[in-house]
């Protein structure tokens, strides 16, 4: 072999490689982007998606057809599942985004909404999303439009997103053809077990994973490597107003938000997520009541300003019957508590609870006492 | 412009190497060489071109001082006169890089030492001025010795900015590289240079791309944390300062590889930077394998310009302690590069001493496989020491880790590899290892990463070896150290190195959306 023979065989051999990486990626997608078929022991639980949520939702939702949407952060990822019984002969997705602000979650809303023709909307709202930070209070920037995510197809306004397709295209590269993607298919690959990370096609994570740790650690574990972090976050100094007086920013988002669902005759149930009663400790440790009665009156002062015609207001994070569970009370390991996971995270169970309620008296489906309607006068 | 870009790989370097072949070919060498000339500058611009007047202006500089040198320096009645004027070119290009470097830190300590409020802009380090002045200063001196001279403007202006080594090295002397660029077989593209060009860049750009970048995400957390002391423990510090030891080594030298392989390329051959420097099993061979070109600058044109050991051993050390924290501080404008100067400094002289006492005391322990073991783990601790002040922000932060490292801090395990542990955790416990929060992924991909990284860098060949039957990749004939000759690694054209450099460039190439700098940039 000559010189020449060996630089044209590495760029062949390069080309084929290059090729199959290519494939093998499509062929798993560990991030739900290409829609290819979940085989059961290659590519059924997506086990590296966690991290890759935010890509997911802005392209998987747009290749099907929806009617209804839900909206929110992790809790409602986890705790909503778009399959319950009360959604029959619907088309439901799970929209919620983790670690998403509440700018983010209604634009990743808005832009389904002006692709598909979305009826309802369930839209899971926490207090915490709602509170500017040290930087906001001394200088809030008052927005005149939402906060536009490059990924999305369309503004706020329903405008196109000049920047959307090279955003697309530098996303499905990066989902083929990085090293991330091939450790990502690697791990999806190696871990289809039940316990793997997943997210399902319309969008509800299953929390399996978190079932690892409960059969390894406990429940307890969960709750000691949860409640520290959030005992972080809920001692930083936050605020409802700013410096000059102006509520949250994040109100204003909403407003515009529920306007955009009001013109399009969008069905929209607003609720708060149940705390479970540790993470209620902390916001009273660290002097969060008055706030958060206060939070709670401006959410009713937006959502009547609103004029909503078809909207609810579920409060279902005052009830707290189902928040007293403590993870000594389940076995140490294997087994988990029935309606949280840990301090912030409910499960599904709880959320069958919720949607359950919500959707009384149109679901037939008998179901225990939770939470609140608060009247909004519209 | 980065070479583990696509910018670089897929439009740069190929237009490049194709113009100054076309154009040589078409027209002269001259015009060749102008071609890369001006490649060269624009892929120094590219970052910033507000750094391009300086760069300029010190080749300008430099040349004119060079010219004038190789001028009156064999003229035995002007030799105070080539004396001052190799002083003056070696000031200026000090002053430049003293100003750029080491003025806000000389202005921050006056201020703390005398409590006055001076203050300067903040002066924006030049890219590679460390490099490109010292490359410059070498040219000088060499000239000055009457051992090389340019009277070109083109061909000075190619050996400083050629922009393979024009960044972070290596250091290359004026007379290793120009020859090169004017033999007759280099005039046109040779299939050979282009396809060893090729494998040495894959291997370069496999190291710093899948190994250092990847290991870099446990280094950050453990040297950027600003509230150390309530996280980091024995193993938390243990796998950042390893796996710095090794990014650094990998980021560098996989530097490093792709500039010899762009060189290549072009038919030149760059010295190289590295030769398994982990292997060593004292300090001083380490110095011998690590940033070679470097080391042997500061031979050259420091520790022997001091005196060397012409002086007697007090004289020696103190040369070679002076000659180190220099050496440090040319890294960076930092107490830390200091310390880590002196710390190596030190290291030299207890190394010579001891070599001095084996000697003296005809101590024959170096044939027993304990002590080289012995050896190589006490020098790798002692780099790694060094590491840790290099990589810190501040003194202070460094002690810390270094304490967590000793144990200061306790050592805890997550409880998600206690809980798998199963009897284990009564040893652990009995040994005062506690528990920590978390699953411990992270710091199980720390120790997977580092263990193999270390493996590679420990018992895989280096470059040099793999081309050492076939084609000597380097110019630099001087290379102290046993070559082994192998038969399964040796490079060859044949099908397992046609896998292995396809494979390793696809896998650096799936990295470019994630590109990150090398490390030695900053320096």
């Amino acid at each position: 072999m000559n010189a020449k023979q060996y630089l044209s065989k590495v760029l062949w051999l390069g080309g084929c490689l290059a090729s199959m990486v290519i494939l093998f990626n499509w062929l798993v997608d560990p991030y739900l982007l290409f829609g290819t078929p979940r085989i059961s022991g290659l590519n059924y639980y997506k086990a590296d998606i966690n991290n890759y949520v935010r890509v997911t939702k802005a392209y998987q939702p747009s290749k099907m057809s929806w009617d209804t949407l839900i909206v929110g952060n992790s809790r409602v990822e986890m705790g909503l599942d778009p399959t319950h019984q009360c959604f029959q002969g619907r088309q439901v997705y799970n929209l919620a985004v983790p670690g998403a602000s509440i700018k983010m979650q209604l634009h990743y809303a808005l832009n389904l909404i002006y692709q598909k023709d979305i009826k309802e909307i369930y839209l899971g709202v926490d207090f915490t999303d709602f509170l500017i930070g040290q930087v906001e209070y001394d200088n809030q920037q008052k927005e005149d439009r939402l906060y536009t995510v490059q990924r999305m197809k369309y503004t706020k306004n329903g405008d196109r997103n000049t920047i959307y397709q090279w955003q697309y295209l530098i996303d499905n590269y990066q989902s083929l053809f990085t090293l991330n993607a091939l450790f990502s298919s690697f791990k999806t690959v190696i871990q289809q077990i039940p316990t793997a990370s997943d997210r399902t096609n319309n969008g509800f994570n299953p929390a399996r994973d978190y079932l690892t740790v409960i059969n390894t650690e406990g429940a307890v574990a969960l709750f000691s490597q949860k409640l520290p972090q959030l005992d972080v976050r809920l001692s930083r100094p936050t605020y409802l107003f700013d410096k000059a007086g102006n509520r949250s920013n994040k109100f204003d988002e909403l407003a515009a938000f529920l306007q955009i669902t009001k013109q399009r005759k969008i069905k929209i149930n607003i609720f708060t997520n149940p705390f479970h009663n540790n993470y209620w400790n902390l916001i009273n440790k660290y002097n969060h009541t008055t706030n958060y009665q206060q939070w709670q009156q401006m959410l009713l002062d937006v959502l009547e300003v609103s004029k909503h015609p078809f909207l609810a207001f579920w409060d279902f994070a005052n009830d707290r019957r189902f928040g007293n569970e403590q993870p000594t009370m389940v076995k140490t390991k294997g087994e988990a508590l029935q309606w949280f996971w840990e301090p912030s995270h409910y499960r599904k169970s709880l959320g069958d609870i919720m949607l359950n309620v919500m959707n009384q008296p149109n679901c037939n489906i008998a179901s225990e006492q939770f939470g609140a309607q608060l009247m909004v006068s519209s | 412009m980065l070479f583990n870009s696509f910018e670089f790989l897929f439009l740069f370097l190929p237009i490049t190497l194709f113009s100054y072949f076309f154009i040589v070919r078409k027209y002269s060498l001259e015009y060749g060489l102008a071609v890369l000339v001006f490649a060269s500058l624009f892929f120094y611009g590219f970052w910033n071109p507000a750094y391009l007047p300086l760069i300029l202006f010190s080749i300008v500089f430099n040349y004119y001082i060079g010219k004038r040198l190789s001028k009156v320096v064999n003229n035995k009645s002007r030799h105070q006169r080539s004396k001052r004027l190799l002083s003056f070119g070696i000031c200026i290009n000090l002053g430049l890089l003293g100003y750029f470097k080491y003025a806000n830190f000389f202005v921050e300590n006056i201020n703390l030492m005398l409590t006055t409020q001076w203050n300067i802009t903040n002066i924006v380090l030049p890219l590679a001025i460390s490099f490109f002045t010292f490359q410059q200063i070498a040219y000088l001196v060499d000239t000055w010795k009457g051992e090389t001279k340019e009277y070109s403007f083109l061909h000075y202006c190619l050996f400083v900015c050629f922009f393979p080594q024009l960044i972070a090295g290596p250091i290359v002397h004026h007379k290793q590289m120009l020859p090169q660029f004017l033999q007759p077989e280099n005039l046109k593209p040779q299939a050979a240079n282009i396809a060893i060009g090729i494998t040495i860049f894959a291997i370069g750009l496999f190291k710093k791309t899948v190994i250092a970048d990847n290991l870099s995400l446990y280094v950050s957390p453990v040297f950027d944390s600003s509230n150390l002391t309530e996280k980091i423990d024995f193993f938390t510090a243990w796998g950042g300062a390893l796996a710095y030891t090794l990014q650094l080594y990998f980021d560098f030298s996989g530097y490093s590889e792709m500039a010899i392989g762009c060189a290549r390329l072009f038919g030149v051959k760059l010295p190289i930077n590295f030769f398994s420097p982990y292997k060593s099993i004292s300090i001083v061979e380490f110095w011998r394998r690590w940033h070679i070109t470097l080391s042997r600058f500061l031979r050259d044109y420091l520790y022997i310009a001091f005196g060397g050991n012409r002086h007697g051993k007090i004289r020696r050390y103190t040369n070679l302690f002076i000659t180190m924290v220099l050496g440090g501080l040319w890294h960076g404008a930092g107490w830390t590069f200091i310390v880590w100067g002196c710390l190596h400094g030190f290291y030299l002289i207890v190394n010579h001493a001891w070599s001095h006492l084996q000697k003296t005391l005809n101590l024959s322990i170096q044939k027993y496989k304990a002590y080289h073991l012995f050896s190589w783990l006490l020098t790798l601790l002692a780099v790694v020491v060094g590491w840790v002040y290099f990589r810190a922000p501040t003194i202070e932060q460094a002690n810390i880790i270094l304490f967590a490292m000793i144990g200061g801090y306790g050592a805890n395990l997550p409880s998600g590899i206690h809980a798998r542990l199963g009897e284990f955790t009564h040893w652990l416990t009995a040994i005062n290892v506690g528990t920590s929060q978390g699953g411990g992924k992270q710091l199980v991909l720390n120790a997977v990463w580092v263990i193999g990284a270390a493996i590679i860098a420990l018992k895989a060949p280096n470059v040099v070896e793999v081309f050492s039957t076939k084609e000597k990749i380097s110019c630099d004939t001087t290379i102290p150290f046993q070559i082994g000759h192998k038969c399964w690694y040796q490079w060859d054209y044949n099908n397992r190195w046609i896998a292995q450099t396809a494979m390793m460039l696809i896998f650096g190439i799936l990295t470019f959306t994630q590109t990150s700098e090398f490390l030695y940039f900053q320096f």
